[in-house]
């Protein structure tokens, strides 16, 4: 009874004293040491501890487990506990006493300060404008993350993002130009052709009390090419794409070709390299810039077969071509040997 | 003999014959010519009439639809334009249209929208189908318009080299109407009037009962300005700074700002309210997020795509646990019926009112595999059915539509009246208007419970 009597003073000490003096996730300085699972979890999370010690045999002791002055179990070998962390801004005091068969005691302590980070991504890729999705990495563009970490205190408080230290990790490794105090938000090079990144990042408070990590996977796209026509009245016709077979009741139309997610600042980029055929051979961009050519088919009614093949002259890696068969209302003349021209 | 004044007579009046004559030759010569031209545009296809403005719409409708053979799919005109009640389902236009928008309500209720092609405004009578211009400024290649409190709108482009143009305008309201030859619609012609906006606006969305917008523009770190101003761009007020550029911004009623980030199928998204210039999560880590909040409560739609898969969530309160429709769409086809007690004036509390009630088009089929990514790029488009979703009985009702069965549209844009009788959406096949009456008491009545 004596002995139980030290440890209650013990665990009311130890959660009495300014908790923030200690990791969230080191045990406290006796023997007994309690790992989490998750390290850092969020709210709401189930969470695993198992005490572990050099010092007692758990196994042959009496173990009780405390949260917030509760027992939430006991019983002789107890080593593990589940338990639900709470909301955001809570804190749970966990705190597991031994008392092993010869009488001798020990004890560990852990506190649970659940926390929020959003990891958000996007890629400077090529979208057009009033695009409505995201713009996706592909290899040779550059990633931008954001992590909007939410830190609470259990005074409610939100945790500035200036006093929040960030370490960002990609594939494991700590990217240390983009890490560092305030740091929310950083430019990594994209995945590389068909990979995926593992990105991570870790917000602490400036003192380690506070801690949250959240880690995220970000695949690699290849850009995808996408062949609109160029109306004179509605303009470019984003929400028409042109599919491998289609029909243009005209004569004479322009095309665009819109390559999506391309390490480009706009179609017309000059690294851009666009490589145009029209059945089989090469013609020229003839529209308003080298994305855009223009097909007459005023002698012929039949069909255009479109290739292109886009390359980048600094990125080796970009490469996409399309093919689409036009079928053109064109009339008047017969079929010549080559009927369809891009016009000058 | 000729005395000399004689001889300048004579001199003077050959002159003058001379000149009757050659003027005479340069008429029949100029007519003759004309002809030719006439003859000529006729044999290449041009023999279209001068453009007018003499009937309701003006010849633009008429000019650009006898062009383009494949918006004429039917034999159905652009609105009865002859006073008589359009269907159930009307397809208000048939060319494509930049953006829309209800102003008034009851017998006032009128579609305003803005043709992609012309820049110019129009209004459709949804009681009588008949359609009237309302201005005739030109702005070409209208890619998107917004419409704001009572006669403000804003139409974007895109100049020679790509970037992005706004034009913030208001419809003059000395517009005046007169009685047209031919047809019973009126016409009606407004001055709009206004100023370009800062280039490349990233999204602008209206914030309700106000004369103010919200937009997101890039700046230095090549992030993007959450920016809130007047209409005409002045008084600008940052609200927020992201290091990310794509985000969807969406002002309610109630005066809640909402962040969307851009989605992408599979990629996880997050929703936010953004107040007192902090980030409040709604939705966090949803593959594929498509997020509508509602005004004056705390629900929200929520959309998914995972895995080649669409799902749709609702969630009726902030203490309510997120439920799961049995529908496969997306929450940017779905709107929110009004609150019971809406009205023009912006509500500053967040409590529950009216109805939960939201209508849905819902895919009859899905193709591939990225649905969003593609329908966003304008690959793929769906044919769809209107449902109806009761968020607090976690219900869904198909609405039937009078001889719509023949009609295919891929909803997008959908907004609703402040009635919550009209839903109005483009189909984003090919942007065209359409409009649909749900009357609220009868559709209840004649829906299917699934």
């Amino acid at each position: 009874m004596r002995v139980r009597c030290a440890l209650m003073f013990l665990f009311v000490f130890f959660l009495g004293a300014p908790a923030y003096a200690q990791s969230s996730f080191v045990s406290s300085g006796n023997s007994i040491s309690i790992i989490m699972e998750p390290r850092l979890p969020a709210p709401g999370d189930s969470v695993r501890l198992s005490a572990a010690s050099s010092q007692t045999d758990l196994e042959r002791s009496d173990v009780t487990w405390y949260a917030n002055n509760e027992v939430i179990a006991q019983g002789p070998g107890v080593k593990e506990v589940a338990l639900v962390a709470g909301p955001l801004g809570s804190e749970t005091g966990v705190f597991v006493a031994a008392i092993s068969a010869d009488g001798t005691s020990d004890s560990g302590e852990i506190f649970i300060r659940p926390s929020e980070i959003d990891l958000l991504w996007e890629s400077d890729s090529y979208v057009p404008p009033f695009y409505r999705g995201r713009a996706l990495p592909s290899a040779g563009t550059m990633m931008r993350v954001q992590a909007l970490a939410r830190l609470q205190t259990p005074g409610g408080a939100l945790i500035p993002e200036r006093d929040i230290i960030y370490t960002w990790r990609r594939n494991g490794v700590i990217q240390r130009s983009v890490s560092g105090r305030g740091k929310s938000a950083a430019d990594l090079p994209s995945p590389a052709l068909f990979g995926a990144d593992i990105i991570q990042v870790d917000a602490a408070f400036l003192d380690g009390l506070f801690e949250g990590e959240t880690i995220v996977r970000v695949p690699s796209i290849e850009p995808v090419l996408v062949l609109y026509k160029v109306h004179p009245l509605f303009g470019t016709m984003y929400h028409q794409a042109l599919g491998g077979q289609a029909f243009i009741p005209d004569s004479e139309m322009t095309f665009t070709a819109v390559p999506y997610f391309a390490q480009a600042q706009s179609p017309s980029d000059p690294r851009l390299i666009y490589a145009w055929q029209v059945n089989g051979k090469d013609v020229l961009a003839s529209g308003a810039g080298p994305d855009e050519i223009t097909i007459n088919a005023g002698k012929s009614s039949g069909l255009a077969r479109i290739e292109l093949s886009l390359t980048h002259a600094a990125n080796w890696l970009m490469q996409s071509i399309g093919t689409w068969s036009i079928s053109f209302s064109a009339g008047g003349g017969s079929f010549g040997a080559e009927p369809f021209q891009a016009a000058q | 003999m000729l005395t000399t004044t004689k001889i300048v007579r004579y001199i003077l009046m050959a002159s003058v014959v001379f000149l009757l004559l050659g003027l005479l030759w340069w008429y029949f010569f100029l007519r003759s010519q004309s002809q030719t031209i006439t003859s000529s545009d006729s044999a290449r296809g041009y023999d279209t009439g001068a453009a007018s403005f003499q009937n309701a719409i003006g010849s633009t409708y008429n000019n650009i639809v006898s062009g383009i053979s494949s918006f004429i799919n039917d034999s159905d005109t652009w609105g009865t334009g002859k006073g008589s009640a359009p269907k159930q389902l009307w397809h208000v236009t048939k060319t494509p249209v930049a953006g829309m928008s209800f102003v008034g309500s009851g017998a006032t209720l009128r579609l305003r929208f803005v043709e992609r092609s012309t820049g110019q405004i129009l209004e459709a009578d949804p009681a009588d189908g008949t359609v009237v211009r309302l201005t005739n400024k030109l702005f070409p290649k209208t890619y998107e318009a917004v419409f704001g409190r009572a006669e403000d709108i804003i139409l974007r482009s895109l100049d020679e080299i790509g970037a992005i143009t706004s034009f913030s305008g208001t419809i003059a309201t000395s517009s005046s109407r007169s009685s047209s030859g031919d047809t019973s619609a009126t016409t009606s012609s407004a001055e709009l009037v206004g100023k370009q906006l800062e280039r490349n606006m990233h999204v602008i969305a209206p914030i309700p009962g106000t004369r103010e917008l919200l937009y997101a523009i890039e700046n230095p770190q090549g992030g993007v300005d959450i920016i809130r101003s007047l209409w005409d761009g002045s008084k600008k007020k940052s609200l927020f700074s992201s290091s990310l550029t794509g985000w969807k911004p969406v002002v309610l009623a109630d005066g809640r700002i909402f962040l969307i980030q851009n989605p992408a199928d599979d990629a996880a998204g997050f929703a936010y309210e953004l107040k007192d210039g902090a980030l409040k999560a709604q939705a966090r880590d949803v593959p594929g997020l498509t997020f509508l909040p509602r005004t004056s409560s705390t629900a929200f739609l929520l959309g998914e795509s995972r895995n080649g898969s669409l799902a749709l969530y609702v969630r009726a309160r902030d203490d309510a646990a997120i439920a799961s429709l049995p529908l496969k769409t997306v929450a940017d086809k779905c709107v929110w019926a009004p609150p019971s007690t809406s009205g023009t004036s912006a509500k500053k509390t967040t409590g529950d009112s009216g109805p939960l009630v939201a209508y849905c088009a819902v895919p009859l089929s899905l193709r591939g595999t990225n649905f969003l990514d593609d329908w966003y790029r304008g690959v793929v488009h769906t044919a769809d059915a209107w449902w109806r979703v009761d968020a607090n009985a976690d219900t869904v009702e198909l609405i039937p539509v009078d001889g719509g069965a023949s009609e295919t549209f891929d909803v997008e844009n959908p907004i609703v009246d402040l009635k919550g009788e009209n839903i109005a959406f483009m189909n984003a096949e090919d942007k065209t208007l359409w409009l649909l009456r749900i009357g609220t008491a009868a559709n209840s009545a004649s829906t299917t419970r699934q």
